[in-house]
């Protein structure tokens, strides 16, 4: 008996002493959860709990490459300029701004009495700190690539800041306005580094919202930020809770773990539209689903082919039986939150067209092609099955090539014509700028490398080259809407760069007690207005 | 026993050696580029070149392998790529949430499992002992990733008694706890019932029973305690396992486990992380069935080490 007792007490010795050794979870919300914040009229908690897909990657605005970080960034740190709701260009840290005769130097004259959350007041320095970080390209950060016509910034005086660029750049404005540039403290930048925005304390922002704490992948917590120099958030703390299974993001939403989820799946939406308490938001955003051409191929750079393949494709199948109620169909090659679009109608799925149009181009028989695809994207491996069906149709047999998404970064940007070997492939596409310019020039625009950097397709079109290029030095906002116009028409058919399928909604799943949630076109979720009833 | 005990200590270097050098090489073999991925498709090959000197990944192989093999005598498994993080804290902070989830799983199994295992012996081809291999089959069979959303409906959504997803009360751990235990508890129950089978088949179990020794006594006094070394041997592995493949059940449950850091890893290319990871997701499994060999010992007395 003693021995038998002995055994089983040495078994669980053993699992008991290991779970000795672990850590307890540390309980990072002091934040006084369901506490009410002193207010007249109806009562708010002042707590919102929200569940992104995914952590943040990083706080590094110069660094941060996806919509989780970047909307976490909005919160803590500003830009020089901003959009207003209706979409217009208003100062943010900038009281005003003017260029020069010849375009190329902006002139800022900053807020005066702006605070960094340490205390710290912003000035032109801290702004010509920030951007020189980002042109330097010895630094590698992802921001060098949209800051290459910034020739210098130099400080007019403490509240004044000037940028020049190399030439006229017609998207200047949109571009002070994209989060990448949210201005720093040099201060943080020379102590921190590269670990700078990956922990709590290595972050100093302007913003309306402090950083409170951060445990990777358990929980950030933001705390509003007395000293803001702009209108005071009304809810004092943000939870950002990731959840990365979409299935488990919904049943904590309807448990009311949570406030709100990102990324609700389309088949859930109609049931939680229907839920008593729960509500769905949807808003038109910049991103667009397309299948893009690989114009080094043999058969695809032909223009009839691509032309014929953009016809063979029904939009509106695809849309109903994926994502209904969550997309539109395509109608340019940029989605109509972007300035600069042009509305050049629906593509309707025209198969005898499809047929005639190969056969023209020497095909009449069809050919074989692969279409490449990664999960990454969402039903990405159902497009490519659909599209494949509807080619079929018009005697294109496409082969699918799935590929995991580190796999496929890989292959399809830094590579020559020679080793591209994509016909056609997914593609996710919406200018963080908001404005043709980013949405069009280096992924449209001849690539002058040889490899495929950002032009992932190898398309070339002389006249599309010709008039990218001169919208973007045209600061005319007319005229640079032509420009764009006549570019997108040669994008969209007559030279096809690829098959716009959809356009995207940015869906948000909330509590109906949830108010005032800022969804900008770029898909960010932000909560400097939220508030959450009792 | 001493001498055995740190023969075995000194077998697992070169174990871990070999471990190391084979994930390393993998890991490089495969496409995808961590740079790559974290500056995103849009980056400059500029910026991409400045970063990847920054990391060292312009090194050759070799040289990679090697200061890596330095850091790693000096207990420094490097930097994450990612999160910019010591690798070495990265695992502190997470291993203490799949050391929870594994030693929860490991109980419900053994205690579960030994229970079912018994009692489908005892009652050996009547109706208790197929219900029993029949719920076995199924508890081994159902995918964790569906047990956890079945669960999460049932208790969370439907009846509110457990919450959903999260690590901030240990009532969090319940459910994952429950759907990382249910799989080996098949796996348990069946050990147990054969090896309980075949020491009731002894000859000295039937002597015990022709002199009228009390059936309790003989099941769990005489055959329970023969059978113990197989089930010694599952429980040991099934430990192992549960710590290197809680990954989805981290992933469902919203647990920043070691599961979740390693597949994240994986997907972002983050080679620090991973090799970090897995030499310890590998040690532990070392250590692991060292421990069980020499539980074996003092569950059976004939076992001796010398």
């Amino acid at each position: 008996m003693m021995k038998k007792l002995l055994a089983f007490m040495l078994i669980f010795t053993m699992i008991f002493s290991l779970a000795a050794c672990s850590k307890p979870a540390e309980n990072t919300t002091d934040a006084g959860e369901g506490g009410t914040s002193a207010q007249e009229g109806p009562k708010y908690k002042d707590t919102i709990v929200f569940a992104p897909n995914t952590d943040v990657q990083s706080l590094d605005p110069h660094v941060q490459n996806d919509t989780t970080s970047e909307q976490v960034v909005k919160m803590l740190y500003n830009t020089l300029l901003k959009f207003d709701e209706n979409g217009n260009v208003v100062g943010d840290l900038a009281e005003s701004w003017e260029v020069s005769e010849d375009n190329k130097t902006w002139t800022f004259q900053l807020k005066q009495g702006v605070k960094f959350h340490d205390g710290t007041e912003m000035t032109a320095e801290h702004v010509k700190g920030t951007y020189e970080r980002a042109m330097d390209p010895a630094n590698g950060l992802v921001v060098n690539e949209i800051v290459k016509m910034f020739e210098k910034v130099e400080v007019v005086d403490k509240y004044t800041v000037s940028i020049t660029t190399t030439e006229p750049y017609g998207a200047m404005t949109s571009l002070m306005c994209n989060v990448s540039l949210a201005v720093m403290d040099p201060a943080y930048i020379d102590k921190y580094g590269m670990d700078l925005g990956a922990s709590a304390e290595s972050i100093n922002g302007t913003g309306p919202y402090k950083i409170k704490s951060w445990e990777r992948d358990v929980e950030l917590v933001l705390e509003s930020f007395d000293d803001y120099y702009g209108e005071k958030a009304p809810t004092k703390y943000i939870v950002y809770r990731p959840i990365p299974e979409a299935a488990a993001r919904v049943i904590a939403l309807e448990t009311g773990e949570v406030d709100a989820i990102q990324g609700v799946p389309a088949d859930d939406v109609p049931r939680l539209e229907a839920t008593e308490g729960l509500s769905v938001y949807k808003a038109r955003s910049v991103g667009q689903r397309l299948f893009r051409f690989g114009c080094n191929d043999s058969i695809i750079s032909n223009t009839k082919v691509r032309q014929a393949l953009v016809y063979a494709v029904d939009r509106q199948v695809i849309i109903d039986s994926l994502f209904d109620g969550l997309a539109v169909p395509s109608t340019a090659p940029l989605a109509p939150v972007t300035w600069g679009y042009a509305n050049l109608g629906e593509i309707k799925q025209d198969q005898e067209k499809a047929k005639q149009l190969l056969a023209e181009a020497g095909y009449p028989d069809g050919f074989k092609t692969k279409i490449v695809t990664t999960e990454r994207y969402a039903k990405g491996v159902e497009l490519a099955e659909i599209l494949a069906a509807q080619f079929a149709e018009i005697g294109v047999e496409a082969e699918i090539q799935v590929m995991e998404w580190s796999a496929f970064v890989q292959t399809i940007s830094g590579l020559t014509a020679e080793e591209f070997d994509e016909p056609i492939f997914i593609m996710g596409a919406g200018p963080s700028m908001m404005d043709a310019d980013g949405g069009l020039r280096g992924l449209y625009t001849t690539t002058l490398t040889g490899k495929n950097d950002r032009n992932y397709g190898f398309y070339s079109n002389k006249e599309v080259d010709e008039l990218i290029d001169a919208a973007m030095k045209e600061t005319d906002p007319d005229k640079r809407k032509e420009l764009y116009k006549r570019a997108q028409e040669i994008l969209y058919l007559e030279d096809p760069a690829g098959i716009w399928l959809f356009d995207q909604l940015t869906n948000l799943a909330h509590s109906s007690k949830l108010q005032n949630v800022t969804v900008s076109p770029i898909s960010t979720i932000t909560f400097e207005k939220a508030t959450i009833l009792e | 026993m001493l001498g055995y005990t740190i023969r075995r200590i000194l077998q697992i270097i070169p174990v871990l050696f070999v471990i190391s050098l084979v994930v390393f090489l993998m890991l490089h073999m495969i496409p995808g580029d961590p740079v790559k991925n974290m500056l995103g498709i849009n980056a400059t090959e500029e910026a991409i070149e400045a970063m990847r000197a920054k990391l060292g990944l312009d090194q050759p192989l070799h040289k990679q392998y090697i200061s890596f093999m330095k850091g790693v005598l000096k207990g420094d498994l490097g930097t994450s790529i990612h999160t910019r993080k010591p690798v070495v804290q990265e695992i502190l902070d997470k291993y203490p949430y799949t050391l929870k989830l594994a030693v929860g799983g490991t109980i419900v199994a053994t205690v579960f499992g030994i229970i079912f295992g018994i009692i489908a012996a005892v009652y050996h081809n009547k109706f208790m002992d197929n219900f029993i291999m029949v719920l076995s089959l199924l508890s081994v069979s159902t995918p964790s990733f569906f047990l956890s959303l079945i669960l999460m409906l049932i208790f969370s959504l439907y009846l509110g008694w457990l919450p959903s997803v999260g690590v901030k009360s240990w009532a969090h751990y319940v459910l994952p706890v429950i759907t990382l235990g249910a799989q080996s508890v098949g796996i348990m129950a069946r050990t147990t019932r054969s090896a309980m089978l075949e020491v009731l088949n002894q000859d000295y179990i039937r002597t015990s029973r022709s002199r009228g020794v009390p059936e309790r006594i003989i099941i769990y006094s005489h055959a329970f305690k023969n059978a113990l070394i197989p089930i010694v041997t599952v429980i040991g592995l099934r430990f192992g396992g549960l710590l290197a493949g809680s990954a989805l059940v981290e992933t469902v449950f919203a647990i920043p486990g070691i599961g979740r850091l390693m597949v994240d890893g994986v997907l972002k290319r983050d080679y620090p992380v991973v090799q970090g990871t897995i030499l310890v997701i590998s040690a532990t499994f070392v250590i692991m069935n060292l421990l069980t060999d020499l539980l074996y010992a003092v569950v059976d007395p004939r076992v001796k080490y010398d």
